[in-house]
């Protein structure tokens, strides 16, 4: 928690950031916080995105030591260190605070010969505005860890969150503590409005009782249920899973619109699409189990030509009566025969109704959900399916609770963040324009609906779509491609793209965007084996004052 | 310091603000090294140098010594064969100057004033020499002046690090670290003499 020096500002400027010569023996790494006096008793906060060797004179580096162990080359090297060459950190500033405790974006800079210091908790805390509010604890900047970084919680979930990086960084286990602060949040407001509600698409069952885990200790950690059995509910589309429910999805129950997001896997062609919504205009909330039957029925025939079929008419036949090709047609029904094999799928009309209304009443009571896929997860199409189904119908139960309550002058619902994996796969060009997901991306916070996106591929998602993630946390990325995705656009994109770029592999992340005043280099906490439910979460500490949720030693709730 | 007891004073002969010459008064075989600190302690200000050059020949430079001695004998032989003969010779030492004392403390400065003619030169003390070279600003003295190559200048680093017994090596990175800041533009000049200050 000590401010202390490292060197000194030797030059720079607003849009390349400000060079800071090392004092003898001090260090630095990337991400480290650092701040400078500049006039007027402001201090500039500032975070290092560049570490780099320098040379005085071209001297030293034309004409290096010699290498060698006698002492004569050893002197030579160490006096040439911080002398003839030496380490500069390039800091990109990036807020201003105030004497008066205001903070702002940085528009000035230190003068020549300031001392930059490393930042203190309390300057942090300060830039980062949580010291009255509720904040999730991401971890310990880069090089500083006896320091927690804190992040307005209300505000993470404002807007939609993507979590990126690629397998094996540690994405799940980060998700898992933004959640289980989130609910261990939710837990403490008073009213079912004021809180916070994830409706999580769990491909490898990681959120529900257990976490699988790969770090040290036992093989698993407690996850969402497991720390918050009674405000968390999972279900289902796995038979043989046990849960709190299941899904069931009948064939009557799927729509060409929940079909269509399954284009981006290629089970559908656009032209099988616009082949299904022929066929659903036709035969009705039947069509599905109808064009799957292997001969056309005397429904079908009569549907299409009429009182008067043609005899041994085929498919092929039905389908050129619709105007369909047949190859079209082929497409249509072996990707719809795929679907009802998935054993959550049932003929006619399941229980999906009741099921879907359960799930909205306890969300809509500050229930966090989880729908878990049990063996069903290594198949995408289940969970994409299964995903677009409960997502359009939820948020459409959102859209209508918050348009009521706009026209009643009541309260509205509360709000609600959907967790998708392999979130490309929703979002890519060819199908966001249509998916809900690009939909609830786009419309902010309209209807108190917003995403919570894992991935790994970035460079895959719309980018329009992936210009409105509010805040972003990258994990280690390898591909050029994914990087630039993430921070295109961005301002000092450069310096971030190189910070991504030097990322570990696990346990490092960098966070920007909406949720922080500035971009944030972090070490995430441990998964500890006794973790406690709410460990990520910090109080107020007017609330903990005054007793309205008194936080435990490690944890919210035991 | 007992050989310079044992030998009769050395003494300003001509003198200057940045350099002074000094004598003895015959020749001498063990004079202040290269690179040692001497101090004149007489005039205004005790004044500090560095020796750069030591010479030793006839007193008058147009009567030539002869190469007196017998085949196997050494210089020692001779001279005890011919003590007149140092008497005929002078050894002579050339000091630059390096910094001054004021209120008892020493400075790597330039003196205001040069040392008095005839005043006699005496090795510095570990104490003085300690409290001058400390951190290497004396090495900006020794680099401006023209008589200070540089092997004089690693003589006088090697000669102040000796003086600092298990702090040496410390002495030497920093006093080096100073010859860097005041050659960098000169690399190879500063690998030369750093290696000769080990």
């Amino acid at each position: 928690m000590t401010s202390d020096t490292i060197g000194v500002v030797v030059g720079g400027s607003l849009t390349d950031g400000i060079q800071v010569r090392l004092h003898p023996g001090a260090t630095a790494v990337l991400g480290e916080y650092v701040t400078a006096p500049a006039d007027g008793g402001t201090t500039i906060l500032g975070m290092i995105t560049n570490v780099v060797l320098k040379a005085a004179e071209s001297g030293p580096a034309n004409w290096p030591p010699p290498l060698g162990d006698d002492a004569a080359a050893a002197l030579v090297r160490e006096v040439l260190l911080d002398t003839g060459v030496y380490t500069a950190v390039e800091v990109t500033p990036y807020l201003e605070l105030h004497p008066d405790g205001s903070s702002a974006r940085a528009r000035r800079l230190p003068r020549h010969f300031a001392p930059a210091q490393r930042a203190d908790q309390a300057t942090v805390d300060r830039a980062f505005a949580v010291g009255d509010r509720a904040a999730v604890e991401v971890g310990s900047p880069l090089g500083m860890d006896d320091m927690r970084l804190a992040v307005d919680i209300e505000k993470l979930f404002e807007r939609s969150v993507g979590v990126f990086g690629k397998s094996g960084t540690g994405k799940s286990v980060l998700t898992l503590q933004l959640l289980d602060a989130m609910v261990a949040y939710s837990r403490g407001c008073s009213s079912a409005s004021d809180r916070i509600v994830a409706l999580v698409f769990d491909m490898h069952d990681d959120y529900g009782h257990y976490m699988k885990f790969q770090g040290e200790g036992t093989g698993r950690r407690r996850s969402l249920k497991g720390l918050h059995p009674d405000h968390v509910e999972v279900y289902t589309v796995d038979p043989t899973r046990k849960a709190d429910g299941r899904i069931v999805i009948g064939t009557e129950d799927i729509e060409v619109d929940d079909i269509e997001i399954l284009r981006s896997v290629g089970d559908f062609t656009e032209l099988a699409i616009e082949a299904a919504r022929i066929a659903a205009d036709r035969f009705g909330r039947h069509w599905i189990d109808l064009i799957l039957e292997d001969e056309p029925s005397p429904a079908v025939l009569k549907s299409v030509w009429g009182a008067e079929p043609p005899e041994d008419a085929t498919w092929s036949h039905v389908a050129q009566r619709l105007g369909i090709h047949a190859g079209t047609f082929g497409n249509l029904r072996r990707g719809l025969r795929s679907i009802v094999r998935r054993p959550f799928v049932e003929k006619g009309s399941g229980q999906f109704k009741g099921i879907l209304d359960e799930v909205v009443r306890r969300l809509l009571a500050g229930t966090t959900v989880v729908i878990q896929f049990g063996r069903e997860g290594r198949n995408l199409d289940s969970y994409m399916l299964v995903a677009n189904m409960l997502s359009r119908r939820i948020w459409e139960a959102y859209r209508e609770a918050v348009e009521q309550a706009a026209g009643n002058d009541a309260a509205a619902p509360n709000r609600l963040v959907i967790v998708i994996e392999e979130a490309h796969k929703f979002l890519d060009r060819a199908v966001s324009g249509q998916s809900i997901f690009g939909q609830i991306a786009r419309e902010l916070r309209k209807y108190n609906v917003t995403l919570f996106v894992i991935d790994q591929r970035p460079s895959q998602i719309d980018p329009e779509v992936l210009s409105q993630i509010g805040t972003k946390i990258a994990l280690q990325l390898d591909s050029e491609a994914d990087v630039e995705a993430l921070v295109g656009g961005v301002v000092g994109r450069a310096s971030l793209r190189q910070i991504i770029a030097t990322l570990e592999s696990q346990q490092q992340a960098l966070i920007f965007g909406h949720a922080v005043p500035m971009p944030i280099v972090v070490r995430p906490m441990d998964l500890a084996s006794d973790r406690r439910p709410g460990e990520n979460l910090r109080l107020p500490p007017l609330r903990e004052r005054l007793g309205l949720a008194e936080k435990p030693a490690g944890g919210l709730y035991g | 310091m007992t050989v310079l007891e044992e030998a009769p004073p050395l003494r300003i002969v001509a003198a200057s603000l940045r350099a002074f010459d000094c004598s003895y008064s015959r020749y001498v075989e063990d004079p202040p090294p290269l690179g040692a600190l001497v101090a004149v302690r007489e005039g205004q200000f005790p004044v500090f140098g560095v020796v750069v050059n030591v010479e030793s020949g006839p007193e008058d430079p147009t009567r030539p010594l002869q190469p007196l001695g017998e085949p196997g004998q050494s210089a020692a032989d001779v001279m005890r064969a011919h003590p007149h003969i140092r008497q005929l010779l002078r050894t002579r030492v050339r000091v630059v100057a390096c910094g001054y004392a004021a209120d008892g403390m020493p400075r790597p400065l330039l003196p205001p004033l040069p040392p008095p003619l005839l005043a006699c030169v005496e090795p510095a003390t570990v104490e003085e020499i300690r409290m001058l070279t400390a951190g290497g600003r004396f090495l900006s003295l020794l680099l401006a002046a023209p008589e200070c190559d540089d092997a004089v200048i690693g003589a006088a680093i090697r000669a102040a690090g000796a003086t600092f017994g298990e702090d040496g090596r410390t002495f030497l990175v920093e006093a080096g670290k100073e010859l860097a800041r005041l050659l960098r533009a000169e690399p190879a000049r500063l690998t030369t003499i750093l290696r000769m200050a080990v």
